[in-house]
């Protein structure tokens, strides 16, 4: 019956959604396939100049570097620090502030780690006055650079905190007594780790991990800001062919993001699957 | 217990729907007011100014100039709402945002658009015009333009090589111009090959925006003036293979040579002109530019930009464009948008533009077409010393070349330049 009300409530912004998300992805592959001319005009021809572009590789392989490194950074990072205010004993209100971050807009995040680490920003200064380098500008280049370290730095600061959100509930329901067993029956703290721990948070490890790496892959407006002019993401390299000249791009920014779109579906669909098997098998109580 | 649970629900889930219903009325309601539009175009004057009356006009516009944003705000908008009753609200987004609304408005069917007045040139008129978004030759029905605008004059009647046909109206004119500041440069550059030498002198302290964005494509194209003798030739070329073709060599050599000496050794690019202006502003780097010649002004005197800045022209063309207003098909308030036009290109609203602590940007109404008061009135006006003089304005202008130019910058900066040197 709750359930039930609960989708009543839903369904109104379910459908909206639903709808607006559906329409626009059909109407992107429609376009994408040259076919809002007439089907005799449509061709595969978008997906073939994007399969073979070499700016596409690259911009690809660039996102892939950043978003599977940031991902990976925010992780180790966010489930360190939900460890350290778990076990801390922090005052509620200390832990409220390690999610800060999350209220701040990306690009206005962006914004931030300019302001702190450009070669004008306060950390140069700072360093300059304290005598560290000669020159401001002998600081080296955190923004705008062509490894990423800005972009990195900045969905850093962002995400991290999300994954303490996500994390820091699974630490709360874990069943310390559990953790007492393992001791009990002489194992050590690597033990309680593997048996206890891990399996507790297994499954949100790698949901999170998915959404990481789906939105900090496919967004736009931080590489865009604290990005270099080369190598572009995938997303800023979109954009720009979304909008160049009379449109002669379009289709082929659409079909990077068709391609895009159908590639996290599937990852998600796949970890969604295993991940509930996970937390099937953890409710039976563990299978082995 | 069990029946007052179910009229909970009901009443709760009545109110969420509640929106959902109001969209689809919405979208129902479309096509009302379409008659009444093509009408105007044939109206008299007097018509058009009573059907504004009392009404809201909805203005996009590119938002990123302060000095405008205030002029708009402060100058325009008060004026029209004390004069004509008509209630103008200033919506920032980039044109080409405007463009692909339209667009998509346009595809959806949708009679009721959102936008009433757009500022607009260069390629996304020809995108608009090409994807027939904008409403009708309405300039000429324009009391203003017929006494004070030449729509004839080829500066007016195309826009980056785009024939005009009445489809948008002039609003002001700028002309691409190089600030500096003083108290590092002694010498400022006049030349793309003086300004090659001084970067080599001064390692690191210019650079410009990328391409993507309107001021720093036009400073690439610019180039092209200096570099051939036959600005005749530049403006009958409008195929970006053919600009390659013609210009290619010459231009991305220059800017390949220029790279290493820029910012950051040319490694990255600011994005945007308001990344470069603040470069300029914690002093960087020490030029900047724009493509109006009065911009510096007001962001001297609230002190933005450093107190030394000064202007510097390229002489062998510094490149000038028109920009435009104009209405698009689908506008609710077609009536108000001639009305609120008209006011902006009155006399009154062209010399208050003029004023450096607003705006400070140049008219477009004909000198001779004013009355003697309101040339003396012109005359008076002191645009400040960071805007050039108005004869080296004339001498070194050159016209703005068709909009293929932009492609094909846009199309290949990127590889000759970036990837090119990394």
């Amino acid at each position: 019956m709750r359930v039930r009300k609960a989708y009543i409530w839903l369904l109104p912004s379910l459908f909206l959604l639903g709808f607006l998300s559906f329409f626009s992805f059909f109407h992107g592959v429609w376009q994408s396939l040259h076919l809002d001319g007439s089907w005799s005009e449509g061709s595969l021809s978008a997906y073939r100049t994007v399969l073979t572009d070499e700016r596409v590789r690259e911009s690809l392989g660039f996102s892939l570097y950043i978003a599977f490194l940031s991902t990976l950074i925010s992780l180790i990072v966010g489930w360190l620090l939900t460890r350290w205010l778990y076990y801390s004993c922090l005052h509620r209100y200390a832990k409220a502030l390690a999610w800060l971050p999350m209220l701040v807009p990306h690009f206005v995040a962006a914004y931030v780690i300019i302001l702190f680490f450009s070669q004008s920003g306060w950390v140069p200064s700072l360093f300059f006055h304290a005598g560290v380098i000669e020159d401001p500008a002998d600081f080296p280049a955190l923004t705008q650079d062509r490894s990423g370290v800005g972009i990195l730095l900045t969905y850093m600061w962002k995400e991290v905190p999300f994954v303490i959100l996500m994390l820091l509930p699974a630490y709360v329901e874990m069943d310390e007594r559990l953790r007492m067993v393992v001791y009990t029956l002489g194992g050590g703290k690597a033990a309680a780790f593997k048996e206890v721990e891990w399996p507790q948070i297994k499954p949100i490890f790698f949901e999170t991990a998915v959404i990481l790496f789906a939105f900090t892959f496919a967004a736009f407006e931080v590489p865009q800001l604290i990005g270099a002019s080369d190598p572009q993401m995938l997303a800023v390299l979109t954009y720009e062919w979304f909008h160049q000249g009379l449109w002669e791009r379009r289709p082929e920014a659409l079909a990077i993001m068709m391609m895009t779109t159908l590639v996290f579906l599937l990852l998600a669909w796949g970890t969604l699957r295993w991940v509930r098997g996970l937390r099937y098998r953890m409710m039976k109580g563990g299978a082995k | 217990m069990m029946n007052e649970k179910r009229n909970g629900i009901n009443k709760g889930a009545f109110l969420v729907y509640l929106p959902a219903i109001f969209l689809f009325s919405a979208c129902a309601q479309e096509q009302d007011e379409d008659e009444s539009a093509d009408d105007l175009l044939e109206a008299g004057w007097e018509e058009v100014v009573a059907e504004a009356e009392g009404t809201d006009v909805r203005f996009h516009m590119w938002g990123g100039d302060e000095g405008t944003n205030t002029y708009i705000d402060e100058w325009v908008a008060p004026r029209l709402a004390e004069e004509y009753d008509i209630y103008l609200e200033r919506v920032p987004l980039d044109t080409e945002e405007v463009v692909q609304r339209l667009y998509t408005e346009k595809q959806a069917g949708e009679g009721a658009g959102s936008t009433d007045v757009f500022w607009l040139n260069g390629e996304n008129f020809r995108l608009a015009k090409e994807e027939e978004l904008l409403w009708g030759a309405f300039a000429e029905r324009l009391p203003n333009v017929e006494e004070y605008v030449d729509m004839e004059d080829p500066d007016v009647a195309y826009d980056f090589g785009t024939a005009v046909e009445g489809l948008q109206v002039p609003w002001g004119n700028v002309q691409f111009t190089l600030f500096y500041n003083d108290e590092h440069v002694t010498d400022p550059p006049a030349t793309y090959e003086e300004l090659l030498a001084w970067a080599k002198e001064n390692p690191g302290r210019f650079t410009y925006p990328e391409p993507q964005d309107f001021t720093g494509n036009a400073f690439v194209r610019q180039l092209i003036y200096e570099l051939t003798p036959d600005t005749e030739e530049v403006l009958t070329i409008n195929d970006p293979n053919e600009a390659e073709e013609r210009y290619g060599e010459e231009v991305w050599s220059y800017f390949q040579e220029l790279s290493p000496h820029l910012w950051r050794e040319g490694e990255t690019y600011p994005s945007s002109l308001a990344e470069l202006d603040q470069l300029f502003a914690n002093e960087e780097v020490w030029m900047t530019m724009g493509y109006n010649e009065g911009r510096a002004e007001h962001l001297v005197q609230n002190e933005t930009f450093p107190q030394a800045t000064e202007s510097q022209l390229f002489e062998q063309g510094s490149i000038g464009n028109t920009h435009y207003l104009s209405i698009p098909y689908n506008a609710q308030n077609k009536a108000g948008a001639m009305a609120a036009i008209n006011f902006m290109l009155s006399p009154e609203a062209q010399i208050a533009k003029l004023d450096p602590a607003m705006w400070g940007e140049s008219m477009v109404l004909e000198p001779a077409s004013l009355s003697a008061e309101e040339q003396e009135e012109v005359e008076a006006i002191e645009r400040g010393d960071t805007v050039p003089d108005e004869k080296e304005l004339n001498e070194t202008f050159e016209p703005e070349m068709d909009a293929s130019f932009v492609d094909w910058v846009e199309q290949h900066w990127i590889d000759e330049v970036v990837r090119e040197s990394s």
